[in-house]
């Protein structure tokens, strides 16, 4: 299957790729400066925007992103790789243009418009099927969109081919109001609902005049059911009306009057007919009432004649919205001055040229898909605060134009204010007269009717008197018969007086016939008596008609008048909102900016006050060393004194011995002399003395030695005590120089602490700042939006990437390949194949399409409700968790992506068949290990793991949103 | 029980098959932005507000109910018994209910001038008159949008009836499906709750593992609200699976569930209290059928027989556990029952003097506030309608009724801006 889409496409591919080369850039080069209308866009959006862009979207994210957009699921395995391989710099026109001709578009489109304009209101008057075939094959014939516009606007369901386009009508039950909020929600993109009763509070552009010019086209609006067959089968007609007066519930009293109107234009028009004068086929029970004039028809005409700027600006918005995500005006149906389009004037360009190119939805489609603004990725693009120079400059030319924008917008202001004063004017003294003529309408109607029941009368007593008639004519007859026969047998008398008692009832029936002829010429003289009553008030309806028709006149003049200065204003409006919108995003790309350099230049200053840490530490380091230096040096000082103050003391016991030694022997040798001199000759004395003497001089000599020792010592006490006072010295000055760089480092430590702070402070702005701006540029076009998938987008992608709409299909191949083969001729036509094709397509579809409603009932918005906005339940993640319907897709049949994950060896390629069936981009290096191990993890049990991995992959938001 | 009702024209069925489809099934991402002041947000996350509804769908009779009009000719046969609070009486259908009075108020002064079901039904849920076009939000949506906290894992809107069931009902308008009801079909829990047998649990969790980190790579590139919505929404319905038996009656003890009674209703009150006390914001418990054209009496003396003892026993349960305080209880219909007994001892629809019951949290207590004539014909005291009830409902659980909603950019205002709270009705 994968195999036969592919060589269809492929056939295509060398038409196409003419086409492409063609209609692409080839003709604008070579026939001319005709700019296309992707080309003015980007040009236009280049210059409002922010300035810079997202990169653009890398091929894999492109075709799935036109896939999902252009035929609502995401492309194949084999289309996406063969897409990946083409070099040629045209493959994106190429892609678009083959996702424009698939059969899959027209579906897909149907799709859309049907969610557009029916909202999911359940289907009654028009099956769903029928509906859905007449969009499809609507788009699939290129039928221009205003064209199936007006069908819908007009259809009454009369008609059966366009029997289906009635649903919009007939499926909203024919009820006015809600006809008419929707009609200007979906058709000119204005929700008028709060100004059914008031103008609306919250919107100036809305006003009640507004609402009910557009109720005036429904009003009349009525639901005829009849029985045909077995079936009641409804039809939406319209009965005559007039003008329709209404008040503000806020100011009772004051009476405003308006004729149909569609939105932005001026009032329609209308002929005034005498009552019952109004209709081709006046209304009666089961009758479509077909009026001379049909204000509905007008609608029709007026709004898709491609001079209506609401009606092509919202339709352009609204394909805008289906491509980009967003509509340039958003909410889509919230077009007013105060909701400016992010580009107006990509608005009024695309508005225009939608009109241009006969409202072709692939042409605009095709247009937008080749924008480069269609084309650029969702990531933030990088290197921003660079950019951002040019912001400023912008800024500052955008507020120095502001002032005359606002004075324009003043001036128009007033302009409409004195026009606005002019028409309440006139339509003040019209009012009354408007009073009269409905009055002197119901007058009519009231004769007309009492006209009506007198002819009914004429009728019916005319039918008396024939009904008398016919009898007298039967009896005349009976009495001829009943005399034949009488005179046949004259024998018996009984037939006789038969006969004659006949004959005798003849004269009483005819005497009473002029009697009812007369009450016939009475009735009719009865009708003939009102007859003129009727001209009388039909005369008196007509003066007032004359009376009312100049006074009526200038309001439709002045009301033109307050149209077109309402558009200006509201013009001049919306420029300046734009205007400040525009002052508004770049002075947060401004921001943005600062913040940035703010983080940057606090990035700096924590950067230097790290450093200044560094060396505070550094020299707390050295300061810590010099500090132990001193203490070494005291500890020697120390040291030397001890062992001078120890030698001192040892010195001086020394000395005490010494001394003491030297005193006795110095008593000694002065007893021994004594002696001596008493014993002179005594030689032993002698040399006694001599020794003792020495000995003396010895013991003085080592007395003196001591002292001189001690002196040292007492020298080397003093020296190292002054040693140990200078280390001390210098140990308090390092101490004190230690306890200054401390501080210092504790001063640099809170700098760092509050540069760290302020960092953290600023870069959590910038975030802010950041996630602000990516907000932001998410709706003005900056980023690629993301989009997520509706109900039938993920179910059909599911089926897709499970395998299920392929293997439907091949059933369905082989099926019609048995039942009605191709002949051998055909098989080489290549229309009759792409028929074929579509065929088997569509029967697979049509098999396949009740595995929708699961999804709808899940995904989708309540009925009636708009379905545009995003919202996710757990009811959605349980269903998608636990019910059968996605597990059973995913579990493994033949040659789906769970068995294809289960038999391949090599994770690198499982990983890779993965991601792109799935995700339909290739995995990353980091991605296929992850894949790698999982399977590794569970190689007991692959096929749980295969199915998760797959199930992981169809849950995540990369899938849940087309990006 | 099976009614055969009188009331089976066309009109009627539609009406009620709109009115039940208007009220079948989501769940919540809200708000707590609405409430009076910051300082009653805090409070409220502290004692978290509730709401319960108790729908007496078809027109349940006053007359046989709040405000009985015995020995007149339009009293019926049933007589009045005195409550628990002196000077009140009700129907002797409600003696059980009786002894509860003391924490209830009666409003016997409504008067919505509108006996279709589906227009009444309309109104008395949404507040507000039914206009082409326009589409209002139900009452469960606002209280869910209101009172929910945002990381909640139970739906703050549920829907207990003895139909349906399971899913997710058309009742927001413009809040959303967030806020729109999850039905709990005759007390069953929501749909999708249970892990299928063919998926082990190891296995769930290994591929919602695998999901979070395919996303983180993902929103590594681009992360917005709606793709926090997306991730969050599978955490929620994770919490759903993990909290299943929230929603699972029998695992109350068997004393209450005899106490409430094993009949649907009983179950349904009892699954009600179990819900409340676990965080849920908003309970309807449907009560059906009340549509009696015919035989009014017997059909209220056996319907009335089965509500009055499991509701009498919620409202007792609530007094008990403190938490009357921080929930609202609410009795209505779509209209009352007309005071004229019709040939086929019906009464038929009647909603120019009815009453509504409510109880608890600004609720004053033990009082009846209005009144009807002898004969239960018209109001003659303290009239209130649809439109400054529902302003009540919200003022009495500290949402600023007269405040707006901010839907895309567009203030709506939560209740009509024409009507304004009852001041008698809240203390």
């Amino acid at each position: 299957m994968i195999r036969a889409k592919w060589n269809r496409w492929h056939r295509q591919l060398p038409i196409v790729f003419f086409l492409a080369l063609n209609a692409i850039p080839f003709v604008a080069l070579a026939q001319a400066p005709v700019e296309s209308l992707h080309e003015r866009i980007d040009r236009a959006v280049d210059a409002a925007g922010s300035g810079v862009s997202a990169p653009p979207a890398e091929d894999a994210e492109f075709l799935r992103r036109a896939s999902l957009d252009l035929i609502g699921v995401p492309p194949t395995k084999d289309e996406l790789n063969l897409f990946l391989a083409d070099t040629s710099p045209t493959k994106r026109p190429q892609a678009i243009d083959r996702l424009l001709a698939s059969g899959s578009f027209a579906r897909h489109m149907a799709h859309v418009l049907d969610i557009m304009l029916m909202e999911r209101r359940p289907a009654a008057a028009v099956t769903q099927d029928e509906w859905h075939q007449y969009l499809e094959t609507s788009i699939r014939s290129d039928k221009p969109l205003n064209v199936l516009l007006k069908e819908i606007l007009s259809a009454d369901g009369v008609d059966a081919p366009l029997r289906p386009a009635a649903r919009f009508y007939l499926d909203r039950a024919g009820e006015p109001n809600l006809i008419t909020r929707d009609v200007g929600r979906i058709f000119f993109g204005r929700d008028l609902q709060c100004a059914q009763c008031h103008d609306s509070p919250l919107v100036d552009d809305y006003h009640q005049s507004d609402y009910k010019g557009l109720f005036a086209f429904f009003e009349g609006g009525t639901v005829v059911t009849r029985k045909e067959g077995d079936k009641d089968k409804s039809y939406f007609g319209e009965r005559a009306s007039g003008d329709i007066s209404f008040e503000s519930v806020f100011v009772k009293g004051k009476k405003h009057l308006t004729a149909a109107r569609v939105p932005a234009a001026a009032e329609l028009a209308e002929p005034v007919f005498h009552p019952g004068d109004e209709y081709l086929t006046p209304p009666a029970d089961g009758v479509v009432p077909i009026a001379k004039f049909i204000r509905r028809q007008q609608l029709a005409e007026q709004a898709t004649s491609g001079n209506n700027r609401a009606f092509n600006e919202n339709w352009a918005n609204r394909l805008w919205a289906h491509m980009m995500g967003r509509g340039l005006v958003h909410p889509v149906d919230m077009h007013h001055s105060s909701n400016p389009a992010s580009y107006p004037e990509v608005l009024t360009m695309l508005g225009a040229e939608l009109s241009a190119t006969n409202f072709s939805i692939k042409g605009l489609l095709r247009e937008l898909a080749l924008t480069r603004v269609y084309q650029r990725s969702i990531d933030f693009p990088s290197s921003l605060a660079e950019k951002a120079v040019t912001a400023t400059e912008r800024l500052a030319k955008l507020d120095q134009d502001r002032p005359a924008m606002a004075a324009r917008m003043e001036e128009s202001q007033k302009a409409y204010e004195a026009l606005k004063e002019k028409h309440q004017q006139a339509e003040a003294s019209l009012v009354p007269v408007g009073d009269e003529l409905t009055a002197a309408r119901s007058k009519v109607v009231e004769i007309d009717k009492k006209l009506a029941e007198a002819r009914k009368q004429v009728v019916d007593a005319q039918a008396n008197v024939n009904r008398r008639k016919g009898a007298l004519a039967s009896l005349t007859e009976a009495i001829a018969q009943a005399q034949r026969v009488a005179a046949q047998i004259p024998e018996d008398k009984d037939l006789a007086a038969s006969a004659a008692k006949l004959a005798e009832q003849s004269p009483r029936i005819s005497a009473e016939i002029p009697t009812l002829e007369k009450v016939v010429a009475e009735k009719g003289a009865a009708v003939e008596a009102i007859l003129p009553e009727l001209t009388a008030v039909k005369q008196q309806m007509d003066g007032v008609v004359t009376r009312w028709q100049p006074l009526r006149e200038p309001v439709r003049a002045i009301d033109a008048e307050v149209v077109s200065a309402r558009q200006q204003m509201m013009d001049a409006v919306a420029t300046l909102a734009r205007h400040d919108e525009r002052i508004r995003l770049l002075k947060t790309f401004v921001e943005f900016k600062q913040a940035e350099e703010a983080r940057a230049s606090s990035s700096v200053q924590v950067a230097s006050a790290q450093s200044s840490m560094a060396s505070a530490r550094e020299q707390m380091a050295d300061q810590a060393m010099a500090i132990a230096q001193k203490q070494l040096e005291i500890a020697q000082a120390d040291e030397q004194m001890a062992q001078a103050q120890s030698d001192l003391a040892r010195l001086e016991k020394e000395r005490q011995t010494a001394d003491e030694s030297a005193r006795l022997l110095g008593e000694a040798f002065a007893l021994v002399e004594s002696a001596k001199q008493s014993m002179v000759s005594d030689p032993r004395l002698t040399t006694m003395v001599t020794m003792l003497e020495e000995k003396t001089g010895q013991a003085r000599q080592q007395v003196q030695s001591i002292a001189s020792q001690m002196a040292d010592a007492a020298a080397r006490t003093t020296q190292a005590t002054s040693l140990s006072q200078q280390a001390k010295d210098g140990f308090a000055q390092s101490l004190q120089e230690n306890v200054k760089r401390f501080q210092g480092a504790v001063g640099v430590r809170s700098l760092l602490e509050q540069a760290q702070a302020d960092a953290l402070q600023l870069a959590s702005k910038a975030g802010q700042v950041e996630s602000k701006l990516q907000s932001e540029w998410s709706s003005d076009l900056t980023l690629a939006a993301l989009k997520p998938l509706s109900p039938e987008q993920i179910c059909w992608s599911i089926l897709r990437i499970t395998g299920i709409e392929d293997r439907y299909e091949q059933v369905e191949r082989d099926e019609l390949n048995k039942s009605a083969p191709l002949s051998e001729d055909a098989k080489k036509d290549p229309a009759q194949l792409a028929a074929r094709e579509l065929q088997i397509e569509q029967r697979a579809y049509e098999k396949l399409k009740s595995a929708v409603g699961g999804f709808i009932a899940h995904f989708a918005a309540a009925s009636g409700q708009p379905q545009s906005d995003f919202f996710a339940t757990a009811d959605q993640a349980l269903f998608v968790s636990n019910d059968g319907t996605v597990n059973s897709w995913i579990a493994p049949s033949a040659g789906n992506i769970t068995d294809r994950l289960i038999g391949q060896v090599d994770p690198r390629a499982a990983a890779e068949d993965l991601y792109l069936t799935v995700l339909s981009r290739l995995p990353s290096e980091q991605e296929i290990s992850d894949v790698a191990s999982y399977l590794g993890r569970r190689a007991s049990d692959k096929s749980a793991a295969a199915q998760e991995l797959v199930w992981g992959l169809l849950t995540s938001a990369e899938f849940r949103f087309n990006h | 029980m099976k009614c055969d009702y009188a009331c089976h024209q066309p009109d009627h069925l539609l009406a009620r098959r709109r009115f039940l489809g208007t009220l079948s099934a989501g769940f919540v991402a809200g708000g707590l932005g609405l409430l009076t002041a910051p300082a009653a947000a805090a409070q409220l996350a502290k004692d978290q507000k509730r709401v319960i509804l108790f729908n007496m769908h078809g027109g349940l009779s006053q007359l046989e109910s709040w405000d009985p009009k015995p020995g007149t000719d339009t009293g019926g046969p049933f007589r009045a018994i005195p409550t628990s609070v002196p000077g009140i009486h009700i129907s002797e259908l409600l003696p059980q209910t009786a002894q509860q009075m003391h924490h209830l108020c009666i409003a016997r002064g409504v008067n919505t001038a509108e006996d279709d079901h589906g227009k009444g039904a309309y109104m008395m849920v949404t507040g507000r008159r039914e206009m082409p076009g326009a589409d209002y939000p139900k009452v469960g949506a606002v209280f869910a949008k209101a009172l929910s906290a945002e990381a909640a894992s139970l739906p703050g809107h549920i829907l207990i009836a003895p139909w349906g069931g399971g899913s997710r009902g058309n009742d927001a308008a413009y809040l959303g499906p967030n806020f729109s009801s999850i039905s709990l079909g005759n007390g069953k829990p929501p749909a999708n709750t249970a892990r299928p047998d063919s998926i082990a649990a190891a296995s769930d969790d290994a591929r919602n593992d695998f999901r979070r980190k395919v996303n983180e790579r993902f929103l590594s590139r681009r992360r917005t609200a709606i793709t926090d919505a997306y991730t969050h929404s599978y955490e929620q319905a994770h919490a759903m699976m993990r909290e299943r038996d929230s929603f699972d009656v029998t695992k109350e003890s068997p004393s209450d569930q005899s106490r409430y009674g094993s009949h649907d209703f009983g179950r349904h009150c009892l699954l009600a209290r179990r819900l409340l006390e676990r965080g849920v914001s908003f309970i309807q418990v449907v009560h059906s059928n009340y549509d009696t054209h015919n035989e009014n009496f017997n059909f209220h003396f056996e319907q009335l027989g089965e509500f009055d003892r499991p509701f009498a026993a919620f409202v007792a349960d609530l007094a008990d556990r403190g938490m009357l305080d921080s929930t609202l209880i609410v009795v209505l219909s779509e209209f009352g029952r007309t005071p004229y007994v019709n040939h086929l001892y019906g009464r038929d629809h009647w909603s120019k003097a009815w009453s509504v019951l409510l109880g608890g949290a600004r609720i004053p207590r033990g009082t009846a506030y209005g009144k009807t004539n002898e004969r239960g014909m018209e109001v003659v005291d303290g009239q209130v309608d649809h439109a400054s009830l529902f302003h009540t409902y919200l003022q009495a659980v500290g949402i600023d009724s007269l405040g707006h909603f901010v839907v895309d950019g567009r203030e709506i205002p939560v209740a009509d801006p024409a009507a304004k709270p009852v001041e008698g009705l809240l203390t």
